[in-house]
């Protein structure tokens, strides 16, 4: 019923109105523009044979938001979730991390101009790490791309791609609102012939939020964060530049909380995060046919939590994690023909990893070797095929295939198919973590490559451990977590003004990671390894629908319908094997397949309307944004470790945002608007989520026109 | 060949469940009623609670080396009076399905100690749940060699103690029936 009532309404949205131009503000993008994430060469995005997504700094802008979560969670089919540690440590101690297409956020790739973001903890990637500041457009492109890009592009990729500016120009905004939540920026761009420096300074401050008045600490704990982010291209020769991308972050979130279960014991403390990332790239163009990059790559993540009880002098938690990544890489692309185009290139990873709760640095070294040939025999079809090889010392290899095809029958109709292998390289923590956790009864963890028999055997005659579980005997290297991902799309536009995009998904993840029971302790206490156990699938329809009936006016429309479930459990579900408790009788019943909700925090409905209204010629600008997700599953409560019951589902909700502008002078622009509008909070299932709050903007923008001409 | 040895099999199967269902005789009662123990948290040095199902009482410790009990729990362990526990030869295993409908304890199969809780129930450690699974039943064979099925209803935490907060208890409840006959049906 839900499904067809959400459908219905976006029809009826698009059914009212009636006109279109091609650029707006609001869905993105013209057919001539480019996408660089889906192929690593730059793609006209008419000829792209892959679901894409494109929010371009316009939208940004429109938007009004300051952190990449917030600007992801209005997506279609995009969902923000609260990370794994959430409810133990305060609010999301390992921040918020995005699904595509279902996957979980472990499988979404981050990019900053094409460079992987590093710093998962607890697999997730804090979204609230990344201001949207100078940001010239976001590319996400759905579904497998690791013939591309390697480990984690299993679900999909995110690209955020910085401005390159083309002007000398001076900029400086400053947000204010609820939840003292301040976003200043201030850049600058010094443009010549021949080369650009750009400088912007991001700092953000969010007080944080609490939602439960009764309890000490916060729902989301509050931090602050300040960006430092430097650009600098230079043109050495007519057919050599060297681009230098540099980023600095540095974030302080400051924790408060009872320990759960123990009223009064009150733990404070903070997480102190120091990031950069240094990227220069050389380009050189050999001839008309072809051209090659040398990019080279350093990150570090390092963050130290310190956590503290009150009236205790020894420490409630430390942990001092550091993680380092550099990668030099080549690729090289030959124009052969307007007909072949063939990309190659090839690369290696140095991974290290210090943490307190790791037996010393632990590191990965990674060799890749990567092609791609896109071959367009004429203007209806292209074909692109690709493969990756990626060969490392701490797990097993991989080899990653894609395909693509687009076929264009008409300027209105194009039709895309592709097939994608992603696979997700064993995290650290599954492969090294070495950790006898005295703070929770005295579990211990290890990861596959810190623990075999021999190892228990021997922990055993140590008296360390009691029991030995057969479990043990499956103890091996892991494989990489795998998917197999399908995707068919089709675009069609009905007039200029109208266009709609359908695309079918089916992903198939199979050797999913999980943690299981090998031993137990001499105190009763557990010992777990890790095991490529699981296997899953997430399938659906996303839709999207633009429609622009004047010049001024855009409406966007986007509906997703999602399928996920545990293959294992469907199978026990079939063979008589799964049973819940009813939560009123506590009868215990057997369950159907239709009782499975599938895996926990996904919506099987999400939608979204935007209107947007922009007017170059007054300067005003104004939309309107509401997003709907429907009902999802949490955890487990009747012990049969799968979401089955209707309490153990969290609310289903409509958040409406909107924001209104005026440039004046055309310099200025002052922007207000509200989040949340209709207030709803959910400090158990969406401690991201702030109550309803109201924001002003006003920016400065001086750009100087200047004659560059020697 | 293959396909015929495991029709053959499952044949047997059928006819000998049917004839047992044929020769169970419901004239005997079956003894049914519920178990409430309160164990140990101390799965290092605290002793087993022990339970003797025909008397539906808790049994003293001290009488663990004798055959005055069938099965005992200490934090997550159950054990049965058998083997290193006890010198009966009780055993206990874990079948798929509801109370009800568990109506034959298998023949074989039986062993002295589940120790992975994982094979009854589940631990959110985000909660702090600690939930029997549904649809797991217990059979269990006597130590005077009867044969009783058992379902766990509830394992709550105990009083929270030490640092980190541990319980100190934990308190399962079952319910069962034990048929008294001798026999292997429900």
């Amino acid at each position: 019923m839900k499904f067809s009532s959400s459908v219905f309404a976006l029809f009826m949205c698009s059914a009212l109105t009636a006109q279109v131009g091609t650029a707006d503000t609001l869905s993105g993008a013209n057919a001539t523009d480019v996408l660089v994430t889906a192929t690593r060469t730059e793609v006209k995005l008419g000829n792209v044979a892959v679901p894409y997504q494109i929010i371009s700094k316009a939208q940004i802008a429109a938007t009004g938001v300051a952190r990449l979560q917030e600007l992801l969670q209005e997506q279609t089919g995009l969902f923000v979730t609260n990370g794994s540690g959430t409810g133990g440590v305060g609010g999301g101690v390992f921040g918020n991390g995005v699904q595509i297409q279902g996957m979980s956020p472990d499988y979404t790739l981050i990019l900053i101009n094409g460079e992987p973001i590093i710093g998962r903890q607890g697999g997730t990637l804090n979204l609230a790490r990344f201001t949207v500041a100078n940001i010239k457009k976001i590319e996400i492109v759905k579904g497998p791309s690791s013939s591309l890009y390697g480990s984690e592009a299993m679900g999909g990729v995110i690209n955020i791609i910085t401005e390159q500016p083309t002007q000398n120009s001076l900029q400086a905004g400053i947000r204010a609102g609820g939840y003292g939540i301040v976003d200043a920026n201030v850049g600058g761009n010094w443009v010549t012939r021949k080369s650009f420096v750009s400088v912007q300074a991001n700092h953000y401050r969010f007080g944080g939020s609490d939602f439960d008045k009764n309890s000490f600490g916060f729902t989301q704990d509050p931090f602050q964060s300040n960006t430092l982010q430097v650009q600098y291209n230079q043109r050495l020769s007519p057919k050599t530049k060297l681009l230098t991308f540099f980023r600095a972050n540095r974030e302080i979130t400051n924790n408060a909380f009872e320990v759960l279960g123990s009223a009064g014991r009150t733990i404070t403390g903070d997480i102190r995060v120091n990031d950069i990332n240094l990227n220069p790239t050389l380009v050189h163009q050999f001839s008309k046919k072809i051209q090659s990059s040398l990019r080279l790559y350093f990150t570090e993540y390092h963050s130290i939590q310190n956590l503290t009880e009150a009236d205790k002098t020894t420490p409630y938690y430390y942990d001092n994690f550091k993680q380092r990544f550099l990668r030099i890489e080549n690729q090289t692309n030959f124009y052969l023909s307007t007909r072949h185009t063939l990309s190659a290139g090839g690369g290696a990873v140095e991974e290290t990893l210090i943490t307190n709760r790791y037996a010393g640095v632990r590191g990965n070294t990674i060799g890749y070797l990567f092609a791609q040939h896109e071959y367009a025999p004429n203007k209806q079809w292209n074909v692109i095929a690709g493969v990756r090889y990626d060969r490392n010392e701490a797990y097993a290899s991989r080899m990653s295939p894609k395909l693509a095809i687009r076929y264009q029958p008409s300027d209105r109709l194009k039709i895309t198919a592709s097939f994608g292998a992603g696979f997700k390289a064993p995290d650290y923590r599954q492969l090294y973590l070495s950790l006898v956790n005295a703070a929770a009864g005295g579990y211990a963890i290890y990861g596959a490559n810190e623990i075999d028999i021999a190892k228990l055997v021997q922990l055993q005659q140590q008296g360390f451990i009691q029991t030995i579980l057969p479990r043990a005997a499956d103890l091996q290297l892991l494989k990489p977590e795998t998917s197999v991902g399908i995707n068919l799309g089709s675009q069609y536009k009905f007039s200029n003004k109208l266009q709609m995009d359908v695309n079918l998904f089916n992903n198939d993840i199979s050797n999913q990671i999980v943690f299981d029971i090998i031993a137990l302790r001499s105190n009763g206490s557990s010992v777990f390894s890790y095991f490529n156990v699981n296997q899953s699938f997430t399938r659906g329809i996303e839709l999207n629908l633009h429609y622009q009936p004047t010049k001024n006016w855009h409406i966007s429309g986007g509906y997703q319908f999602l399928q996920t479930a545990d293959k294992a459990v469907v199978n026990a579900i079939r063979e008589g094997r799964m049973f819940g408790r009813n939560e009123q009788t506590n009868q215990v019943y057997q369950l159907s397949r239709a009782d499975y909700r599938g895996l926990p925090n996904r919506s099987p409905h999400m939608a979204n309307i935007k209107i947007g209204y922009d007017n170059a010629a007054t300067g005003w600008l104004a939309n309107i944004r509401a997003i709907y997700r429907s009902s999802w599953g949490t955890f487990d409560k009747d012990g049969n470790g799968i979401i089955n019951r209707t309490d153990e589902l969290a609310q289903g909700f409509v958040q409406i945002n909107a924001s209104v502008g005026k440039t004046f002078h055309p310099n200025w622009q002052v922007q207000t608007g509200v989040e949340n509008l209709l207030n709803h909070i959910d400090a158990n299932n969406l401690p991201n989520i702030l109550g309803r709050n109201y924001y002003v903007t006003v920016k400065y923008n001086l750009s100087i026109k200047k004659n560059n001409k020697q | 060949m293959r396909i015929l040895a495991f029709a053959l099999v499952l044949f047997v199967a059928a006819t000998t469940t049917s004839c047992e269902r044929n020769n169970s005789n419901p004239v005997v009662p079956l003894v049914t009623d519920t178990i409430v123990m309160t164990v140990s948290a101390d799965a290092q040095n605290g002793s087993f609670t022990l339970f003797k199902l025909s008397n539906e009482s808790i049994v003293p410790t001290a009488q663990q080396q004798t055959a005055n009990w069938d099965m005992g729990m200490r934090f997550t362990t159950f054990i049965t009076n058998s083997g290193t526990n006890g010198p009966s030869a009780a055993g206990v295993q874990i079948l798929d399905g509801t109370f009800e409908g568990t109506l034959t304890a298998p023949e074989t199969g039986y062993v002295s100690t589940i120790d992975d809780y994982n094979q009854f129930a589940t631990y959110n450690s985000t909660t702090r749940q600690f939930t029997p699974r549904p649809g797991r039943i217990f059979i269990l064979r006597t130590a005077d060699n009867k044969f009783a099925k058992l379902e766990m209803l509830r394992a709550d935490f105990g009083p929270l103690a030490g640092t980190p907060p541990r319980p100190t208890t934990i308190i399962y409840t079952f319910r069962y029936q034990l048929q008294a006959n001798g026999t292997r049906n429900f």
